[in-house]
């Protein structure tokens, strides 16, 4: 094992030349420049402290109230289900006829369109009511 | 001059500028020394000891007489140290191992740096020591500082400070011995 003591003391490290000749010029220097921080009044920041919490929570509800309106829509909700499954709901469910055309309001467009789809069934025939269903593009409507 | 010239000369509004500027001289390159062999590096050694003469600087004003200039001095540049060291630890995220590779890797490659393979492997053995002890070490075995003095400068027992010397002279030898 090397003893400590066995080691001269050395100095290792050392500085550019004439480092501490300029060290205290750049000290004076820096001590008595102006102070270039930002001041802020007390009473300005004091209102900044309180405000922009408030400023901050009150955008925030906003996105939040008008992202609520636009989901809570009902086409909108209405426009991302697929025909077949709303008509397939409509089977399942216990709405009469008469409960779905109180809620529906159809326009001329779609009073037309429903009417050229029934008048181009074949209403003669042998098949099933199931059937003649089938044959009506929805999607079309 | 002597210290209590100096402070006479800071007190007097007339006389502060020159007053600060004879502190300086008379005590950057302790001030510098001491830093240097905490960061190794002279960039930030330079950094760190117009930091300490910065803050003598704001706070020369409540130094009460009671204690050593050169000890109140040696306790700011002290704490300006460690600052800079865990400083450095958050500002990258590194453990304390990661440290000692950082600034052994600059013992190697900084310019300013000179002297045999032992006296490198010897300042290597000293970033292996916690930063505290290191400073004990640095102030007793380089600075021949009486542990009285260190004792007022870091606020520890002079028992205390023997038995981290020892320990850290331990440490250093093992090392020395791979």
């Amino acid at each position: 094992m090397k003893k400590l003591e066995e080691i001269p003391k050395k100095e290792v490290f050392n500085v550019p030349e004439g480092y501490f000749d300029k060290l205290p010029g750049i000290i004076q220097a820096r001590v008595t420049a102006p102070d270039k921080r930002i001041f802020i009044r007390p009473a300005f920041s004091f209102t900044l402290r309180y405000a922009l919490p408030v400023i901050v929570i009150f955008t925030l509800g906003i996105f939040w109230f008008v992202r609520q309106g636009e989901t809570a829509t009902a086409e909108s909700i209405l426009a991302t289900i697929e025909t077949e499954d709303l008509v397939a709901y409509l089977y399942s469910s216990d709405l009469t006829t008469d409960e779905l055309l109180d809620n529906v309001s159809l326009d001329t467009y779609d009073a037309n369109k429903i009417e050229e789809a029934v008048f181009a069934l074949d209403l003669n025939t042998d098949k099933k009511y199931e059937e003649i269903l089938d044959e009506i593009d929805l999607n079309n409507l | 001059m002597e210290d209590n010239e100096i402070l006479h000369k800071i007190r007097n509004p007339e006389t502060r500028s020159y007053g600060f500027n004879l502190l300086v001289r008379a005590y950057q390159k302790r001030v510098y020394w001491h830093a240097r062999k905490m960061v190794i590096d002279h960039d930030d050694a330079d950094d760190v000891t117009q930091e300490v003469f910065i803050k003598i600087h704001k706070s020369i004003g409540g130094f009460r007489e009671d204690a050593q200039l050169y000890t109140w001095i040696y306790r700011i540049a002290t704490n300006e140290c460690l600052t800079f060291l865990q400083r450095k630890k958050r500002r990258f995220f590194l453990p304390i191992g990661d440290v000692e590779s950082e600034l052994s890797t600059k013992l190697d490659n900084s310019p300013h740096i000179s002297g045999d393979e032992i006296q490198l492997k010897l300042q290597k053995a000293l970033l292996k020591l916690p930063a505290k002890q290191r400073l004990v070490f640095n102030m007793k075995y380089y600075d021949d500082m009486p542990y009285e003095q260190i004792s007022e400068i870091t606020q520890t027992s002079v028992g205390a400070l023997k038995a981290s010397y020892h320990h850290a002279v331990k440490k250093i030898e093992d090392f020395l011995g791979e």
